[in-house]
């Protein structure tokens, strides 16, 4: 007697229980039920709702596809997209629901859309996704939304104002997404920002905040937080936000700080993103010295920051406030540093790239044209630490022959550690050969270093 | 102990055990492309059970068994390529996806379903998972008729009954959104 065949048969049959085959179906055309659910989770719900023509063992299979995605409204179709919705409701069988996806004109049907989120939210729902307009005024989410302990990703998108209960639970919220929403003037907001023990993503688009004026965020685990302010919100004084985020290692503003973010406890901070539009209107109106203060506070909290990217004209903004240039803290640990524009003219730039001894790549898309009388305002003694010691990569998103060849020249002399300059040149080949030979007889600071065109 | 062109042996030095598959085929593997096989490693979890033991996979035919392997041993490869870098991650990721598009583009419908019955009974989550989408791929645009050849199913409904069982669901079929 082999010693396998020993093992073999209670092995066997432990095998055959645990896949749950049939012990008649060794026919390919029959695959287990199992199986047949698990490749009908991965149609859309109408492609799976169709599977229940195709004979009698088909007919409820798709009941228990935990993935609803209505896909997005379609003008016209609203009435029959609030039937399927039901429809799918009504005939699904009790198993969870992981994820609800919903994309919808509310008109006046606010009833009936609460209900459906209601029922996601009894099914242990996990990943809620709610994109609603046209309530005129109102729209309240039901309430047990807030209370909801199986949700781990919340997105919502509602113009509206938000009115959230006295009592909330996120327990299992990771990931929070709100757009458009204007919360509520009252302590709700505050409560809802002081009750997401276990949030991982943070991201606010175009919210307002009411009269608030001043807000705390408080989340232990939170690592990644980004904040996207319109032009048209109205706020005048704006509210004042500070962030206790012991975790937090990723930040990113866009807007022109209408309100006030004091980071706390964000000596972990990795990458910092800030994309900050202002033009000369706000320079007159002492807003855009406002603005420099509220991005320097940010940037003074967060000294060990490794990563930061400056879009819109976020460097000539910090130079509004002068005065707070020479308290630029020390950035130790900067090695990349990537721009919308590099203005080689603008003191502010000159400030981080001097206080940045260890910089190892500069990017950047654009070159800012810089005339003749601006070129005496580049300091090139002392040149930043970081050309001499650690400025390796260099990357430059698009060349302008007028202009750009003085800013190259200068990194190019100034950058004596430098690996690698790759500069993309959208022309023909001719051209690029050209540039290309252009650019090999420049001086070179660092006599090893490769110059790619992209 | 056979050993056939088909599979190659193995690098010398590390453990590696043997598969048997329903035609009598054995397959040596390397012990971490065979424990990437839930069932294979559950079958060696118990006591007793030396690592020399041939494991005996009768409901998988050779040529499924075989493009496991293959499949499983290109997965512990690209899984040791990605790490804490980011880029590296990604590249393998990539990879991992381009494997798998390969494997199921030259399959026949016949073959899928017995790489999902395989890939099921072995108990490897992520190739079943990945075998059930493509199926769904390619079932997804498809008609009703398609769809019944494909998982060899008999239309036991009554004309009556699907009749009925059409008109139940004829909201699903009206075009709520364009596929």
């Amino acid at each position: 007697m082999e010693a396998d065949s020993l093992i073999q048969n209670p092995k066997k049959q432990r095998l055959n229980e645990e896949q749950g085959i049939d012990g008649n179906n060794k026919c390919f055309g029959n695959l287990p039920e199992l199986i047949l659910r698990h490749i009908l989770s991965f149609l859309s719900i109408k492609t799976a709702v169709r599977t229940s023509v195709l004979s009698k063992r088909w007919q409820f299979l798709w009941t228990s596809n935990p993935y609803l995605n209505f896909g997005k409204h379609i003008p016209g179709k609203r009435t029959l997209l609030m039937n399927f919705v039901e429809r799918v409701l009504y005939l699904r069988d009790s198993s969870d629901i992981k994820e609800f996806v919903l994309d919808f004109d509310v008109e006046s049907d606010a009833c009936r859309v609460k209900s459906w989120i209601t029922a996601a939210v009894r099914r242990n729902v996990q990943t809620l996704s709610i994109c609603l307009w046209g309530s005129r005024g109102q729209f309240s989410l039901p309430r047990c939304v807030f209370t909801c302990e199986t949700l781990t990703s919340f997105y919502l998108d509602m113009r509206c104002i938000l009115k959230v209960p006295p009592i909330i639970c996120f327990s299992n919220l990771k990931v929070l997404i709100i757009e458009n929403v204007a919360f509520s003037d009252d302590y709700t907001t505050q409560q809802l920002l002081s009750g997401l023990p276990v949030l991982e993503t943070l991201y606010f688009e175009n919210c307002t905040w009411g009269c608030h004026k001043v807000l705390s965020i408080s989340a232990p685990k939170l690592h990644f937080l980004t904040i996207v302010e319109d032009d048209d919100m109205q706020n005048p004084s704006g509210c004042k936000f500070m962030i206790f985020g012991p975790s937090l290692k990723y930040f990113a503003y866009g807007g022109k700080f209408l309100n006030e973010y004091c980071l706390y406890d964000s000596l972990s901070l990795e990458c910092l993103d800030f994309d900050v539009d202002c033009y000369d209107e706000w320079a007159s109106d002492g807003w855009a010295r406002q603005v420099a203060y509220r991005m320097f506070k940010v940037l003074i909290a967060t000294p060990n920051v490794q990563d930061v990217r400056l879009y819109g004209n976020a460097c000539e903004v910090l130079a509004y406030a002068a005065e707070l240039l020479p308290k630029m803290p020390i950035f130790n640990n900067l090695s990349y540093l990537k721009l919308g524009s590099l203005k080689l003219q603008c003191a502010a730039l000159w400030k981080i790239l001097q206080n940045s001894p260890c910089l190892e790549t500069l990017k950047f898309f654009l070159i800012e044209p810089i005339s003749d009388r601006e070129k005496a305002d580049i300091i090139l003694d002392p040149m930043p630490s970081c050309f001499l010691s650690h400025l390796k990569r260099i990357k430059v998103g698009s060349y302008d022959e007028e202009n750009d060849l003085y800013v190259i020249k200068i990194l190019l002399k100034n950058a004596i550690v430098l690996d690698k300059m790759v500069i993309s040149f959208e022309e023909n080949l001719e051209m690029q050969d050209a540039f290309y030979k252009q650019l090999m007889k420049l001086p070179r600071g660092s006599q090893n270093c490769k110059i790619v065109l992209k | 102990m056979a050993n056939n062109g088909e599979n190659p042996s193995p690098d010398v030095g590390g453990k590696t055990v043997k598969l048997k598959a329903d035609d009598g085929e054995i397959f040596e593997v390397e012990e971490a492309v065979a424990m990437e096989l839930q069932t294979v490693k559950s079958f060696f979890d118990d006591d007793g059970v030396s690592y020399d033991t041939v494991v005996p996979l009768l409901n998988v035919s050779s040529t499924a068994l075989a493009k496991v392997i293959q499949y499983c041993r290109r997965a512990v490869e690209l899984r040791a390529k990605s790490g804490d870098d980011e880029g590296a991650n990604e590249k393998a990721r990539e990879e991992r996806e381009g494997l798998e598009a390969e494997l199921v583009r030259e399959e026949s419908d016949e073959g899928i379903k017995e790489l999902i019955l395989a890939a099921n009974y072995l108990n490897i989550k992520d190739m079943l998972s990945f075998l059930c989408r493509a199926v769904g791929d390619r079932i997804k645009n498809k008609s009703v008729e398609y769809v019944r050849r494909f998982f060899v199913l008999e239309n036991d409904f009554s004309p009556e009954e699907e009749e009925r069982t059409r008109n139940e669901v004829a909201w699903a079929f009206e075009g709520v959104d364009a596929d």
